[in-house]
């Protein structure tokens, strides 16, 4: 673990939406922390509020709590103004690449959009840059004058991240950036980002569902639940020895072409609404080793053992014997 | 419960569904029509499941709606034949093929909600499919609804009866999409990305409960993910550009692909193992259809393509039990190499 702080940080990060049926906890006490360079795979079933975390850290949601620090600076309650330079460092790549790209604009202009929010140059130099990064990318120079509808879901995600690197940031949230895309083109993406991480150092956090490609590319993974972190560490370990029975439980559930057949952990029923969230653990009602401490005390993160890299929230850490041992 | 139309040893013995040369287009107003499944070959016996494994628009669900007689105009199935326990499909009546539907076939989607009547209540939903195609009464419909939801793993399965689908969760909505594929006993159930939209442990849930019920019968398996295949089919068929291209048993087909592009699918996939390796893709992207073949549709994707892929190549066996569709398979190796 590097000693250097971090260049993000999330501090007992909560959102709370009002909605005609009761108060929704999206966000529940997030902690998180993202270094330079670094690759942080955050991971969790739908609902438990990864894209309002991927957007709270942007500042495109309010956090009602907690704290934001981007290189040490809180920008959690940063006005528009002055999160101008942050905006800069910090960019976003979205899932669904046939929504986030405007359709009625020509794809030079995409790209050209952060160069011009922060005048990065006269014409001839956001042309020459917009140029640059489409071939950075993969996709060809006449690209520029045509519309993101001419292209297929593989090549807009592709112009999605010119856009986002074209400021050269120092980090980029990626919310599920190939899971709408066919293996054979997830690939060719993924390799994609890790060449232009290769060559900036920009680190990321990547928001994905696909618990193998996260263990291949990410340096941490963190798992959520129910708007809580339950656990978090460096990615070999969680993947081959998680500590908290809901990672193992994902981990269980994972179906691959090597694993198949193999007896599995089965957790039961559904993830509870953040609305009516069950006391004491949130995941108890689906706990394979649940008892009754674990009905009414919540487990905070913490670390398993002093000095240790990883932090899981239970009160039984490492009890479910880990799915994918021997040699899966 | 037992089918007594059909004696039990040909059961055994001749496939359930059987498809030969089917062929399906979408007319074009300027040219011969689109193929979009173009000559393929399938056969399910009981007991089996057989995968039908390929990436988006490779044409999957055309054929699952063409085994069902629900291809959507102006879509239609030029040549072909679908014979269900030996009998053709294909010329049926839209009459006929309603008595088919939901009786001697199940179906499952990949959105229970487009699947589900939404104001309907789950009962009223398998009771009518129940009474359509049994001859029984009021009770003795809502007993057997009953039952199939308690088959499907619904906890207090007759309160769910009253429930509408909206107000279940996504694996209830499944489990009670594939109990209404089930109640009649159907020969052959198909189920088209029936855990695509779930998250991975309600998918782990499903998965294990289409394994049990889908060998009871026969089973269609359609996704576009090889895990998801190799946790439950017997056999796979990998589909590329309307073609089958390899056939095979699952884990003779994944632990030695053929085809290149069955190899080069195992290759882009993420797994456990490969963690510090780069992932190997696909070069390009698949071609949209087209209504006439010339070359092989891998060709310009493919690390082996040669001057005779230029002639489409026919599937043929290599092994038994095993076809390929290649001109230049690839040697019978393991997938991936641990180099690189
Ligand atoms: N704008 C919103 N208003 C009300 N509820 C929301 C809003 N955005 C998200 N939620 C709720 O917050 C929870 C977390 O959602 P989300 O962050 O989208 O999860 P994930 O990305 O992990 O699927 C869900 O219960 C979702 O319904
Ligand atoms: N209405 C239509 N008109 C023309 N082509 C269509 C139509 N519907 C589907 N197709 C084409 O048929 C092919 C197969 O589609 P589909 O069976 O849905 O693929 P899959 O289920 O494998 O993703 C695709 O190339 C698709 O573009
Ligand atoms: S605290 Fe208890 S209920 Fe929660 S995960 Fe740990 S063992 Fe399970
Ligand atoms: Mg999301
Ligand atoms: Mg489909």
């Amino acid at each position: 673990m590097t000693g250097a702080a971090p260049l993000l940080e999330a501090r007992d990060l909560s959102v709370t939406f009002a909605t005609p049926r009761g108060q929704v906890h999206a966000l529940d006490g997030v902690e998180l922390s993202v270094h330079r360079g670094e690759t942080v795979g955050l991971v969790g079933e739908s609902g438990s509020g990864k894209s309002t975390l991927a957007l709270t850290l942007l500042r495109a949601i309010e956090p009602t709590g907690g704290e934001i620090l981007f290189d040490g600076q809180a920008i959690g309650h940063l006005g528009s103004r002055a999160l101008k330079p942050v905006r800069r460092r910090l960019q976003m790549v979205f899932q669904d690449p046939y929504a986030s790209l405007d359709p009625r604009m020509k794809v030079g202009r995409i790209v050209a959009e952060p160069l011009r929010a922060h005048a990065y140059g006269d014409r001839a130099r956001i042309a020459a840059r917009v140029a640059e990064l489409l071939e950075q990318v993969g996709l060809p120079a006449d690209a520029a004058g045509r519309y993101p509808a001419q292209f297929s879901g593989g090549q807009r995600q592709r112009i999605a991240i010119a856009r986002a690197i074209a400021l050269e940031p120092d980090m980029v949230v990626a919310d599920e950036p190939v899971s709408a895309l066919d293996v054979s083109i997830q690939a060719q993406i993924v390799n994609l980002l890790q060449d232009i991480q290769d060559r900036l150092g920009i680190a990321y956090l990547v928001i994905a569902h696909d618990l193998p490609l996260v263990h291949q590319i990410a340096d941490r993974i963190v798992v959520l639940y129910l708007g809580r972190v339950v656990e978090e560490g460096p990615a070999e370990q969680v993947v081959a020895r998680p500590l908290h029975p809901y990672t193992a439980g994902l981990l269980a559930a994972t179906p691959t072409v090597d694993t198949a057949g193999r007896p599995r952990l089965m957790l039961k029923g559904d993830p509870p609404s953040p609305i009516n969230r069950p006391d004491g653990c949130p995941f108890h009602p689906r706990c394979p080793i649940a008892r009754d401490r674990c009905r009414s005390e919540r487990p905070a993160l913490v670390a398993p053992d002093a000095g240790a890299a990883r932090r899981v929230a239970c009160h039984f850490p490492g009890e479910v014997p880990p799915p994918l041992a021997a040699g899966a | 419960m037992a089918d007594t139309n059909t004696p039990p040893d040909a059961r055994t013995e001749a496939p359930l569904l059987e498809i030969r040369g089917l062929r399906i287009g979408f007319p074009r107003p300027d040219g011969p029509p689109l193929v979009v499944v173009d000559g393929v070959d399938l056969s399910i016996r009981q007991g089996e499941i057989l995968g039908l494994v390929g990436e988006s628009g490779s044409g999957k669900s055309m054929l699952a709606l063409a085994a069902m007689g629900l291809v959507p105009a102006p879509g239609y199935v030029m040549a072909g034949d679908i014979r269900l326990d030996g009998r053709d499909l294909v010329t049926l009546s839209e009459r006929e093929w309603q008595k088919v539907r939901g009786r001697t076939l199940g179906m499952v989607f990949q959105d229970p909600m487009t699947g589900l009547n939404p104001v309907r209540s789950v009962g009223a939903l398998l009771g009518e499919s129940v009474r359509r195609h049994q001859k029984v009464g009021p009770e003795e419909a809502a007993a057997i609804s009953e039952a199939a939801l308690k088959a499907v793993g619904i906890p207090a399965a007759r309160e769910r009866l009253a429930a509408f689908p909206h107000q279940l969760s996504g694996g209830l909505r499944q489990r009670v999409m594939i109990a209404l594929a089930l109640v009649n006993r159907p020969r052959v159930i198909i189920a088209d990305e029936p855990t695509t939209a779930l998250d991975a442990t309600i998918q782990a849930q499903i998965l294990d409960l289409l394994r049990d019920r889908l060998h009871e019968a026969g089973g269609l398996m359609i996704t576009h993910d090889l895990g998801v295949a190799a946790e439950i089919c017997d056999r796979i068929a990998v589909i590329y550009h309307g073609r089958i291209v390899e056939t095979g048993r699952t884990r003779d087909v994944l632990a030695a692909p053929r085809h290149p592009y069955t190899a080069g699918l195992l290759a882009a996939v993420p797994r456990f193992h490969g963690r510090g390796t780069r992932l190997i893709p696909i070069r390009g992207a698949p071609p949209g259809p087209v209504s006439e073949r010339v070359e092989c549709s891998f060709r310009p994707r493919c690390a082996k393509a040669a001057p005779e892929c230029a002639a489409a190549p026919a599937l043929e066996a290599i092994a038994p039990g095993r076809s390929v569709a290649c001109h230049h398979p690839v040697a019978a190796a393991p997938a991936r190499e641990d180099a690189q």
